[in-house]
């Protein structure tokens, strides 16, 4: 199997493992992720808080199966961009957002290591939408393109 | 040309339905999930009356998951305090604890809060150990400054010490985390107010306001 699916398929497993995850627990605990980042008026962090998850499993999804790749490579990049711009407008605001358990109980994670990894995605994602050729083998779309 | 044409739109057609279907079954799959996991979240269960505070039968009842050396759970007891002033028997609060393997005060300042509890000192100790959380929290060792404050608050040290001792009170605390755990408490404060989930203090505040707003008029 070539690196461009192997690393599709990490990327999408992970982005849908996360979605998934927020999704069966009480959105309360995502809520309230949201409004540490004192982004979003009350209303509008209620609608991220279900709407979010939702987005992300079904992008890592597709991304998984390789369905409309090209289109979900690049929601995935606006998607990934926004996180990136978030947690920068928490680490210029100096939010204390490590201290709310929101990450997991044992992790007290800086907000620059948050970015970092973003980056690091955005970067692979970029790179997998480069390659788009060798990132669509074993995918649904190549099963779906009727063969010459 | 045309048998191309018409082969591409069945390909199409095939993946829309396909789509469709991937779609459909994913929700159907989550969603049976979450309410399977959801139909075992029954509620949290009484704490002791020691770490209970106002009217048993106020029109608002919250239980809280707290954390001692989380900075927003501080803030969380302070605006909880102000509302009990604010609409006096109209708040029922019981505290549970929820210490995060994150803060390495959590579970001994718990520990201490359980022995206050037990000589009845719970609430001064807590509003002690709150307002001394900035202090507290950066030490390598806290426990002078809980002995302290222990002592501030006229506990019986020699119980304390006793009390310290007790495998009893770990099991109180781990007992009390996992049934947090079990109704899908991650962060805290998490607190349960009339038995709806809500992490927070912005959260907490909002469903305040609306249920205690009401009971004035």
């Amino acid at each position: 199997m070539n690196p461009f699916v192997i690393t599709r398929i990490l990327v999408g497993g992970l982005f849908l493992f996360s979605g998934a995850s927020k999704l069966i627990e009480p959105y309360q605990n995502f809520l309230y992720v949201v409004q540490s980042y004192e982004v979003f008026p009350p209303f509008l962090a209620e609608i991220s808080a279900h709407v979010v998850p939702w987005v992300e499993m079904f992008l890592g999804l597709f991304l998984v199966l390789g369905l409309y790749l090209p289109w979900v490579l690049r929601a995935l990049l606006l998607f990934i961009a926004s996180f990136i711009a978030i947690v920068g407008q928490a680490i210029i605001r100096n939010l204390p957002i490590k201290e709310c358990g929101c990450f997991g109980e044992f992790l007290s994670l800086p907000l620059q290591a948050v970015i970092g990894f973003d980056t690091t995605m955005f970067l692979t994602v970029i790179y997998l939408l480069f390659k788009e050729s060798k990132t669509a083998q074993l995918s649904l779309d190549q099963y779906f393109t009727p063969k010459k | 040309m045309a048998k191309t044409a018409k082969t591409v739109k069945a390909a199409n057609i095939s993946k829309k339905t396909s789509t469709l279907l991937i779609i459909l079954v994913t929700v159907i799959v989550v969603v049976g999930i979450k309410f399977g996991i959801d139909s075992f979240r029954t509620g949290p269960t009484r704490t002791h009356l020691a770490k209970t505070h106002g009217n048993a039968f106020a029109p608002v009842k919250i239980v809280e998951y707290i954390d001692f050396q989380c900075p927003a759970c501080a803030r969380g007891v302070e605006q909880l305090s102000e509302k009990a002033k604010l609409y006096p028997d109209k708040i029922y609060l019981q505290v549970k604890y929820f210490p995060l393997g994150m803060h390495r005060h959590a579970f001994i300042s718990a520990r201490y809060g359980e022995c206050a509890a037990r000589q009845e000192k719970f609430w001064p100790f807590l509003e002690s150990l709150v307002a001394k959380q900035a202090e507290w929290s950066v030490l390598e060792d806290a426990s002078p400054i809980f002995l302290s404050i222990a002592q501030a608050v006229q506990m019986d040290t020699a119980k304390l010490n006793s009390c310290l001792q007790d495998k009893k009170i770990d099991e109180i605390i781990l007992k009390d985390k996992n049934e947090g755990a079990r109704l899908g408490v991650k962060s805290t404060p998490t607190y349960f107010v009339n038995g709806k989930m809500v992490v927070g203090t912005v959260s907490l505040a909002s469903e305040l306001q609306a249920l205690l707003e009401p009971q004035i008029k």
